[in-house]
């Protein structure tokens, strides 16, 4: 059984204790929203999927088992599961004008050339097909190790390196005019 | 087929490297762990310096965008289902102990509920020992002869025509 940080909170989640909700909330909803945020580019889609996500967490916390798989890999699997369904579920417009929505922890005194690169970045990123864009959102932005990300995304390690070599071959080919500047 | 390519230190190929690097990218953070090391061993070697410098381009793009800060907002509705999926748990599991609390109530009224639960045990256990210790041929009522007539009737009397 591996040794998993978030076993005792979850048990205590289970049995009604808020305050040890609330730190699991505070331990992982950054991460959780800001791989929605990447996955479905819309800020309300997003916090949705979150919310869900946490719905299904207290819902069976009381009958989580430590087991071989870490709470926290369950998590990032059941968010993007909820990010999954609500693609599904929208019109392939909608992922164009989400890709422009302003990065709300932007700071206002960024140039506009930053500004323009962190646009062009979501949209590059919501334009890639939701597999290599999971597998780029969980290697290079939550820092899953390779073992980790094959588990959320349930693939061998072979198949997430090329989800990875293909998601950042297409990313540089869209990003490419950034090299000129 | 193992999940990792576990290769020793001194025997990673150049052609894994450059997996590595088009997969993970230019931070050797990212790398597998198990391979980090033989990995940046093969960095001295000058053919994989413009591949790095591609990969850590494109990391630094990629870092343009900050982790997103979750909404005072979104932490309060987390919190409030948490507070109404853990009152509703509650609330089934008081629902049924009151209501067998209502049912001892009307057949005795004010008791705490181990009273009753002791006083049924007590029955079922002297109902046990009684039946244990009364002898098998007194289950026979001698004074019923009309039902023992009927057994020890010869056959060809009809049960259903006895008086």
């Amino acid at each position: 059984m591996i040794e998993d940080p978030d076993a005792e909170l979850v048990a205590r989640a289970g049995a009604g204790d808020r305050a040890a909700a609330q730190l699991l909330m505070t331990r992982h909803l950054p991460k959780m929203i800001t791989l929605a945020r990447r996955m479905l580019g819309d800020p309300g889609d997003a916090e949705d999927a979150v919310q869900e996500a946490f719905m299904r967490l207290w819902i069976h916390a009381a009958r989580w088992r430590p087991g071989a798989a870490k709470f926290e890999t369950w998590l990032y699997r059941v968010t993007l599961n909820q990010c999954y369904d609500r693609l599904r579920k929208r019109p392939t417009a909608r992922l164009e004008e989400a890709a422009t929505v302003a990065d709300p922890a932007a700071d206002p005194q960024r140039t506009l050339v930053n500004a323009d690169l962190y646009a062009a970045v979501a949209r590059a990123v919501l334009d890639l097909p939701e597999r290599q864009r999971a597998a780029i959102l969980l290697c290079h932005y939550q820092e899953c190790g390779n073992i980790e990300a094959s588990e959320i995304l349930g693939v061998s390690v072979e198949a997430l390196e090329s989800l990875l070599a293909r998601g950042r071959r297409a990313l540089r080919q869209r990003l490419g005019h950034w090299n000129e500047r | 087929m193992s999940e990792e390519k576990n290769k020793s230190v001194s025997k990673m190929p150049l052609e894994r490297l450059t997996e590595i690097i088009e997969a993970y990218g230019g931070h050797s953070r990212n790398w597998p762990e198990s391979e980090r090391e033989a990995a940046e061993r093969l960095l001295e070697d000058p053919g994989q310096a413009r591949l790095m410098a591609s990969a850590a381009e494109l990391d630094r793009e990629l870092d343009s965008m900050r982790p997103i800060v979750p909404s005072g907002e979104l932490q309060a509705r987390i919190l409030a289902d948490f507070d109404r999926i853990a009152l509703r748990l509650g609330l089934r599991m008081a629902g049924a102990r009151s209501r067998l609390k209502n049912v001892v109530d009307v057949v005795w009224p004010g008791a705490p509920l181990w009273q009753p639960a002791c006083a049924l045990a007590l029955s079922l256990a002297l109902g046990i020992v009684a039946g244990a210790l009364v002898r098998p041929e007194s289950w026979r009522d001698p004074a019923d002869s009309s039902a023992t007539s009927l057994l020890d009737a010869p056959p060809s009397v009809d049960p259903g025509q006895a008086g």
